[in-house]
């Protein structure tokens, strides 16, 4: 008969534990502590199998549907030789220049070898309302220089439909956590700490649904993810009946690609969702993680959002606006002599009254 | 203890036999069982020490052995003054410095009177100020004649209702007064400039809004979260224990049980 040895190791000193027929505990020679036999089981449980799990790697379903033949009929690529932005519209929507770059030069291309959107949510914001939301956007800002808004051209703003791929999936998860939980009291002349040690375990799923990777290496991930969230309501099944006045930009970052920025968003969150279960201790050290996220479905879809490039003293600015909810965002220059202004502004009548105050 | 006796007691008289012209009426106050101190040092010193004795009618004295024999240098110096009727009047006041050389001990105690006059504080400085920077370079006829004439101050101070102590020590209160200036100074300059610097990146943060998501929350949907297992098992109990510090002290003296104060250590 094969027999399994399993040596444990005492929780609290790593020490050698051997089992006590006294006691019916399992005791630590070293350190004196003695456990139950279920805590120190409950402790080594699924260690391999989770280790395991958080080895796998998800594997997704990446197969998607091609353009038609009649549909690929009206619509138009070009590339722009600045920047090297794919484009592409519908044959009564002309590109005029590249929406990243403002090269008024972009050239007519073949529209091959695409995959066609699964969805598209259609613009909700028009033009003006992006416009007077980036002039609303200057307002209020101290640090922005005079002439930045000034020499914005405010016009050139452009609709593009930006592709994204929406990740599905559930994420398992298998949490192990020392927690501790810290009580004092005063004795004599002595503060007495009592501090409990705790093996906390957490299992469980999170389910995720269409999970946003931006696949254009033209739009920065910092500006799109911080446009999120679209409202998924308005995802309809794509047409191109949507296109029309507005550029889309086609995918040059494949969804294979994309897959790792997704599995650590829903691993990021998913921790976040078990942390948030343990509540009550006054420290908190992670054991294990072992996640394991089952792949759902990937979809295409373009996603609105308005853009305006623009350029001062050399240097590229770019603001997104989420072309469904309005949501604008954009790094701004910082002019830092207004910078320098205000902090002399504030600190220097604080210091003179501290000053008549303290002396 | 019986063996540093003795040989306290051989010291004594030997300088009784001493001084025995000089000051036949008179009972040593400086006791130099070690040789320290030249003939006419030794005179001077014990003059010096009566004469502050009778005028604050409180004793000051010095005892020097050889060696406590790996004693305690508190408990020799107040058995000393206990067994040789040590301290003035009938409630016996007196400050005692004792030095043991083999050991480097020194030990500072008073009694009665000598624990109003000389407070914690004011033995704390007399050691640390006057006596133990001297005593460390061997200085030994100095660090006795300023300790005689710092024990004068004090009990003069004693004398006047104000005792040396930490209300009354104007080191003290300069050194706080100089310490309080650099603290309100740095008040006066670092919180404007962090108030300032927090608005300043308050308004900073505005002009930067792109930044990337680590996390997927948005996407989960309603009830897209299920905890299947939830285990908060306890595994043992440490107990640590800390002595709490006591506020420092306001002030006066600590008198123990046996009537005496002091302070040890080496030089």
């Amino acid at each position: 008969m094969a027999t399994e040895v399993t040596n444990y190791q005492c929780p609290s000193c790593t020490g050698p534990l051997h089992f006590s027929s006294d006691s019916g505990k399992l005791d630590c020679d070293y350190c004196g502590e003695s456990f139950d036999v279920a805590t120190i089981e409950l402790l080594y449980a699924d260690k391999d199998q989770a280790a395991a799990d958080a080895a796998s790697k998800p594997e997704w379903d990446l197969t998607m549907e091609e353009w038609g033949e009649e549909e690929a009929a009206h619509m138009r690529a070009y590339s722009c030789p600045s920047c090297g932005a794919q484009l592409i519209c519908d044959d009564t929507t002309a590109a005029t220049a590249c929406p990243y770059c403002n090269n008024p030069t972009v050239v007519p291309g073949q529209f091959t070898g695409m995959l066609r959107p699964d969805f598209v949510i259609p613009f909700k914001m028009d033009k003006e309302a992006a416009k007077t939301a980036l002039k609303n956007n200057y307002k209020g800002k101290k640090f922005l220089p005079k002439t930045f808004s000034e020499e914005n051209k405010i016009e050139e703003l452009k609709g593009i439909y930006v592709p994204f791929w929406l990740f599905d999936g559930i994420s398992d998860g298998d949490v192990r956590y020392r927690a501790t939980k810290i009580h004092s009291h005063t004795q004599g002349d002595e503060k007495v700490t009592v501090t409990e040690h705790y093996h906390v375990v957490r299992e469980g799923n999170v389910r995720f649904e269409k999970v946003p990777v931006d696949g254009s290496t033209k739009m920065p991930d910092a500006h799109m993810d911080a446009i999120e969230p679209y409202d998924y309501l308005a995802l309809v099944p794509f047409s191109s009946a949507y296109l029309p006045g507005y550029l889309a930009d086609k995918y040059d970052v494949e969804a294979n690609v994309c897959i790792e920025r997704a599995n650590d968003r829903i691993r990021s969150s998913t921790e976040d969702k078990f942390a948030s279960t343990i509540t009550g201790y006054a420290s908190m050290v992670p054991e294990s993680f072992a996640i394991n996220i089952t792949p759902g479905e990937v979809k295409y879809a373009f996603l609105p959002v308005w853009v305006l490039n623009t350029r001062w003293k050399g240097k590229d600015f770019l603001f997104a606006m989420n072309g469904q909810t309005g949501k604008l965002i954009g790094d701004l220059p910082v002019d830092w002599r207004k910078f320098f202004a205000w902090f002399t502004g504030i600190s220097l009548p604080i210091m003179l009254l501290l000053g008549f105050i303290l002396f | 203890m019986k063996k540093i006796t003795a040989l306290f007691i051989s010291i004594m008289l030997l300088t009784f036999a001493m001084l025995l012209p000089v000051h036949a009426a008179d009972f040593d106050l400086v006791a130099d069982g070690v040789g320290l101190l030249s003939e006419d040092e030794y005179f001077e010193l014990n003059e010096l020490a009566w004469d502050i004795t009778e005028e604050y009618q409180c004793e000051v004295s010095i005892v020097i052995i050889d060696d406590n024999d790996g004693d305690d240098a508190m408990e020799v110096a107040k058995s000393i003054y206990e067994d040789y009727n040590y301290g003035y009047g009938e409630d016996k006041s007196g400050l005692m410095l004792f030095l043991s050389m083999e050991e480097r001990d020194y030990a500072i105690i008073a009694y009665g009177y000598g624990n109003t006059a000389f407070t914690d504080h004011g033995k704390d400085v007399l050691l640390e100020r006057h006596l133990l920077p001297l005593l460390g370079k061997d200085e030994y006829y100095d660090s006795f004649r300023i300790y005689l004439n710092q024990t004068a101050n004090y009990l003069k101070m004693a004398r006047d209702g104000t005792p040396f102590d930490i209300d009354t020590d104007e080191v003290l209160a300069a050194e706080k007064a100089k310490s309080s200036f650099w603290i309100r100074l740095a008040v006066v300059i670092l919180v404007p400039l962090l108030i300032a610097g927090l608005i300043c990146l308050i308004f900073l943060s505005q002009m930067k809004t792109a930044v990337k998501q680590r996390k997927a929350d948005y996407f989960i949907p309603e009830g897209g979260f299920n905890l299947t297992r939830r285990i908060d098992q306890f595994l043992f109990r440490t107990e640590t224990r800390t002595q709490i510090e006591k506020k420092s002290s306001s002030g006066g003296t600590s008198v123990g049980s046996d009537g005496f104060s002091g302070r040890s250590g080496k030089f």
